[in-house]
Parts: C-alpha cells; sequence; structure tokens
C-alpha cells in the first residue's frame, strides 16, 4: 500500500545544505562517518559567523548534557547541523525541538539508518534495536514481543511499538 | 452580532476605548489573544482589535483612534447606542509552542499587544513588550504599567531610541521565542528587516496591520466574467463596487483588504494586488476585490 502522508523520516542521500539565514551555528557529529558531513557544513559557512563543533563517537549522557547547555544559551538567529546514526540524530533533534527550536532551524543527515528506537505502547519504555517497520522486538521494559509501525514520533525520537500478535486469537 | 455601548472613556487624546456587550447582558464569544472585530461603523466597515485577554467574557474593549469617517462616527457613539459587530476573528493569535513572546508595539498597534499581555500574564508565558509612543499619545499606558512590570519597555518619543532597542532586542532572545509586531508600516518594515538581518526565520515573526496601505484611484479597466459578460471599473472605484453597481454580490465585510471574505478566484490578466491577506503563491490564482485592481488590460474573474 502506498502512503502518502506519513510520519516516518526520509533522508536524502546527500546532507542538505547550510541555511545562509542563520546567524550562529551549531554541529554535532556522531561517528566516524559524520565527520565528513560536519567538515562540508563548517566549510559552508559564513567565515566570522559563530560556530561550535562538537563531535563525539556515541550519543552519551555527557554529550546530552553538554547539548542541552548549548540549547540554554542559543538565540533566536541560531541554527543547529546534525550528522550521525539516525536515531541519535533524532533523539537531539527532540531535545532541540523541546527547547523551542522550530523545524527549519534544524537540518540533519543520516549516516545509518540501521537501528531503530520503539516506545512501547504498554509499559512506555523505549528501547533500540537492529529492527525494520514491520519487525517485532522484545520490549526491554516489560518483555512483550512489540510490532514496530510505521509511525514516528518526532517528540518521542522513537517509533511506535505494540504487543505483536494481539489481534489473533 | 447586535450589540450596545456599555460605556465610553477617553483612551488619551484622540483614542477612545469602548466597551460592547449584549443587550440584555450575557457570554460573548471567547476569541484567541489578538483577534478583532470588524464594526459597522456609518457607511464604513472598521477592524478594530480585542484588548481583552480572550476567555469568556461579557463585553468586548476595543480602543479606537479618530483617524478616518468610520473612526469618527465611532467617536459619535454614546452609552445604549446600537452596534453591529462580526463575530471575533483571529490572524494574530499567539503561537502556542512558543517559549517566550516579545510584543512590539508602535502607537495605537498597542491593543493588540494589550491582548497578548493580559493572556501572557494570566497563563503565566514569558513575554516583554516594548511600546514606542509620543508623550500624551499612549493608549492604554496605565494599565499596562501595573499589568506588567518590569516587562514594559516604554520608548517616548524618540524614534531613534525604539530602533536601537528594537534592534537589540531581536539579537538577544532566547531560542524558542516568537515577536509580535502592530504598529504603523515603517516600524513593521523595520522590525521586518531586522529580524531577518539577525537570523529569524520568518515562523518565528508575527505581524498586524492596521489596514492596506492607500493606494492611488487606479485605472479604469474591465473585468470578463466566465459567463463572457464584461464589467467596466472606472477609475476611483473598487472592483467590488463594480461588480455591485452590476448586480453581482459578493461575500464582503471589512473591505480594506483585511479580512478575506470577498476572496475571488483569478482566471487571467495581470492583478494588481493591494490586500494584506492572500500569500504571494495565492496571488497568481485570487484576488481581493475590494482593493485590488488590474491595469488597463483588465482580467478574468472565476464568477
Amino acid at each position: 500500500m502506498a502512503i502518502d502522508r506519513t510520519s516516518v523520516p526520509r533522508w536524502g542521500p546527500e546532507p542538505p545544505g547550510v541555511d545562509a539565514a542563520g546567524r550562529s551555528f551549531a554541529i554535532v557529529s556522531l561517528g566516524e562517518a559524520a565527520l565528513p558531513v560536519a567538515a562540508a557544513w563548517a566549510a559552508e559557512i559564513a567565515p566570522g559567523l559563530p560556530l561550535r563543533h562538537v563531535h563525539a563517537e556515541v550519543l552519551d549522557e555527557a554529550l546530552l548534557a553538554r547539548f542541552g547547555r548549548e540549547l540554554g544559551r542559543a538565540v533566536v538567529g541560531w541554527r543547529l547541523m546534525l550528522a550521525g546514526p539516525e536515531d541519535e540524530v533524532q533523539v537531539l533533534r527532540a531535545r532541540a525541538a523541546e527547547a523551542g527550536a522550530l523545524p527549519c532551524e534544524v537540518r540533519a543527515h543520516a549516516t545509518a539508518t540501521g537501528a531503530l528506537r520503539v516506545y512501547c505502547a504498554h509499559c512506555r519504555t523505549t528501547g533500540r534495536a537492529a529492527v525494520e517497520i514491520g519487525g517485532v522486538l522484545p520490549c526491554t521494559g516489560c518483555g512483550a514481543d512489540l510490532v514496530v509501525h510505521a509511525h514516528h514520533s518526532r517528540r518521542l525520537a522513537a517509533y511506535l511499538g505494540t504487543r505483536a500478535h494481539v489481534e489473533t486469537p | 452580532m447586535r450589540l450596545v455601548v456599555l460605556d465610553v472613556a477617553e483612551a488619551c487624546a484622540g483614542v477612545r476605548t469602548l466597551r460592547l456587550g449584549r443587550p440584555g447582558g450575557g457570554p460573548l464569544p471567547a476569541h484567541p489573544p489578538g483577534g478583532h472585530v470588524v464594526v459597522v461603523a456609518g457607511d464604513r466597515r472598521n477592524a478594530y482589535s480585542l484588548t481583552g485577554d480572550g476567555g469568556p467574557a461579557d463585553h468586548y474593549e476595543i480602543s479606537v483612534l479618530r483617524k478616518d469617517a468610520g473612526s469618527a462616527w465611532m467617536h459619535r457613539l454614546e452609552p445604549g447606542d446600537p452596534v453591529e459587530v462580526s463575530a471575533p476573528r483571529s490572524r494574530f493569535a499567539p503561537v502556542a509552542g512558543a517559549r517566550r513572546h516579545l510584543l512590539v508595539a508602535g502607537g495605537i498597534g498597542v491593543t493588540p499587544m494589550l491582548s497578548h499581555a493580559r493572556a501572557a500574564v494570566r497563563w503565566d508565558r514569558p513575554f516583554l513588550l516594548l511600546y514606542g509612543y509620543r508623550p500624551g499619545h499612549a493608549a492604554h499606558l496605565p494599565e499596562l504599567r501595573e499589568l506588567c512590570g518590569d516587562r514594559l519597555l516604554e520608548y517616548p518619543g524618540g524614534r531613534e531610541d525604539f530602533a536601537a532597542a528594537l534592534t537589540a532586542a531581536l539579537r538577544c532572545q532566547p531560542l524558542g521565542t516568537h515577536v509580535y509586531v502592530c504598529g504603523p508600516g515603517s516600524l513593521i518594515g523595520f522590525v521586518l528587516e531586522q529580524a531577518a538581518e539577525a537570523g529569524w526565520p520568518p515562523e518565528r515573526v508575527h505581524v498586524e496591520r492596521f489596514a492596506a496601505e492607500e493606494a492611488g484611484p487606479g485605472v479604469p479597466f474591465d473585468v470578463r466574467l466566465r459567463s463572457g459578460r464584461r464589467v467596466p471599473v472606472p477609475s476611483g472605484v473598487s472592483l467590488l463596487e463594480a461588480l455591485e453597481r452590476a448586480g453581482i454580490t459578493l461575500p464582503s465585510m471589512c473591505r480594506q483588504g483585511v479580512c478575506g471574505e470577498c476572496r475571488t478566484g483569478l482566471l487571467a490578466g495581470r492583478a494588481l494586488h493591494r490586500d494584506l491577506y492572500l500569500t504571494a503563491e495565492e496571488r497568481s490564482t485570487a484576488i481581493m476585490p475590494c482593493v485590488s485592481r488590474a491595469d488597463a488590460d483588465g482580467l478574468e474573474l472565476d464568477l
């Protein structure tokens, strides 16, 4: 069945360009594959405009805390560029939106799309696994087998998972 | 709605504040902050911002600057007089997801900002109001001072002070702020320009204009209808009036290019758009005949 409108993110093969209207920028790159993307963005930003580039191999609590401080300091005119694995990029994008960033102020590129974050509709735990939409994974919270729906929440940075096989007696 | 004037007060030189309510009392429709009503003012229809916070109320409060025939008519109203008032409309509501609201008012443009400030106080939303005015001509100043405290910054008279403060404010607002501006066209133009300069995306910038800028009478032209019929539009007569004289009545309200009521499909021709309603994209397929016209080549309308 073809779906015209969907909440499932679509990633282009090429990273988006830098928003030339921005007056200050933050780039977060996660993993080695994101480094060349970040470097190309940095080169595109007009010299003299404030730019902070943070690189990490994985998204951990320390980086999230640092990112939170960056969001707290950001003033309107700031633009965020994110490169890294899909699920980690989405976590940062959700944090930025929570801090008040508009979709047009955040540009992102997924360097890998293997793993998904899945939110359990029953126990509300979010887990992460190498699974595809329509696939099944065990919930790390309640242990139920969850089927992954083609339904993505930008706020939770996760796909919806509900108990598999509940409709078959 | 048929309402009556409950009371009239002099807000400042040239500005009267009117409270309107139902003849027998009772609740009026609620509205988002920054909403307005269209009032039948003699032979004019003028849009006035509602200054209340938008919650359920048994009266609407509007402040009228005396400047044209319609507002002069409004200034003659006495308590008890009937007035025909539209349901409230909204084109200038606070953005629900905003983390902070930067309000900018110039002169009588303070009226929707008073509504925004009242709602922000009521719902405990962070805000700052920058108010530029001429001394002695500042409507609602005492109540704004009491309402806003240090969240009100005043710029009496000094156009340069106001401009410098606006430029500075637009460069230091935390992420998540939205800016709202109402006032003379020059103020709105300045804020739009400075916001763009400071990197504000258009999605964060919200503008309320008084009315379409006064434009000249225009050249005469013909309008063609789908039936093939041609209606002449003389210089100095609006397209809407010319159609009405030819017996073609369109729904219309403000007749100032603001409300959107008379929107009409545009099939062919080069329209001279003078309204404040249609987006750039819509202008290739629609026209607001109350204010917009054509050059001598005329237009074809979907009528």
